[in-house]
């Protein structure tokens, strides 16, 4: 065996978190979020009539009930333009499978399905935050899966505008 | 990725009819009691829609991975002579674990192994512990299962080969 993989533990149980390990990845996911909030706010183009809010989201996720922690709050994003909302980008999970987080990017009145933001930072692929938009042409039968569109892209100013095209108009 | 293409395709549309069920519960004006219920009862059925679709990939590549395992074990076991040929059908009746067949499969491939590990470990969170609390963001596990699967495919010949 190659050296390298020996020093591997090779465990494979899970551990739900302990009471002080939810607070820890909470706190780091606040930040997280404060530091995307932070560069979509410097995003929005000036004087266009875009306000902003960060107000609170109550968190209940399963880890947080394993360990009997109450729902606590992470930041909520409210971008509005003459008043109206036009992006709310919801977190939706801190512990989840595949990903560092996800959060929820609703068009303002919450009636249809969001687009997601990824957190696909990990040791061994893509770091940051990707957007995968919301995409209801569904994929025909015995066609090759265009995988493109579930990896998502890079989210930066371009995907924000082009998220906002509608309002834009 | 043949064999795991047409189980995302179908988890796609089955996640897909599942959207239709939520656009149409937001579409609804009331905000009443019933509603929001049949609301949350639709996103979580999506969300076990994803457990059930994860699960049957991550069986479907430990299948894979084992098929090639043994592949190697016989063209290698059958190359090789005395000692080395013994101690091939030890590697093959030993009963190997998901991971060990991995690091015979990839040996240099450190990150696919961790990808592997992890996936294996999600896997179980799901069978053996009912964590059906955590949500899956699928296209992350999608993508992992699919490069790992196709690495192994290219790898088998070279290590087929190797002296």
């Amino acid at each position: 065996m190659p050296g390298m993989l020996d020093t591997d533990d090779d465990d494979l149980e899970y551990h739900p978190p302990t009471r002080e390990e939810v607070f820890t990845q909470l706190e780091n996911w606040r930040r997280r979020l404060h530091a995307l909030y932070a560069d979509i706010i410097s995003w929005l183009p000036a004087d266009a009539g875009y306000e902003t809010e960060i107000r609170d989201h109550m968190a209940d996720e399963g880890p947080m009930r394993h360990a009997g922690v109450p729902p606590q709050p992470v930041p909520e994003l409210v971008v509005r333009r003459n008043s109206q909302p036009v992006l709310i980008f919801t977190p939706n999970a801190c512990w989840i499978i595949g990903a560092a987080g996800r959060i929820y990017v609703n068009e303002g009145n919450h009636k249809t399905i969001p687009h997601t933001l990824v957190d696909s930072t990990s040791p061994f692929v893509e770091r940051g935050w990707r957007l995968i938009r919301r995409d209801r042409v569904r994929p025909a039968l015995g066609k090759p899966i265009d995988m493109s569109k579930w990896r998502g892209l890079p989210f930066d100013r371009l995907q924000l505008l082009a998220l906002m095209e509608p309002a834009n108009e | 990725m043949n064999e795991f293409g047409h189980i995302i395709w179908l988890h796609e549309v089955c996640n897909d009819l599942i959207d239709d069920q939520i656009e149409y519960c937001l579409s609804e004006q009331e905000d009443d009691a019933d509603s929001l219920k049949d609301k949350h009862t639709w996103i979580k059925s999506r969300q076990t829609n994803d457990h059930a679709y994860f699960c049957l990939l991550v069986f479907q590549l430990e299948q894979a991975i084992k098929s090639a395992f043994m592949r190697l074990c016989n063209s290698r076991g059958s190359k090789a002579i005395g000692a080395d040929r013994i101690a091939w059908e030890r590697v093959k009746t030993s009963k190997a674990d998901f991971l060990t067949m991995v690091k015979f499969l990839l040996p240099d491939e450190i990150h696919l192994y961790h990808r592997a590990k992890e996936l294996y470990r999600d896997r179980n969170k799901i069978a053996h512990e009912g964590e059906l609390s955590l949500p899956i963001q699928m296209s992350t596990a999608q993508r992992d299962i699919i490069d790992i699967s196709t690495r192994i495919h290219s790898a088998l010949s070279d290590l087929e080969a190797a002296p």
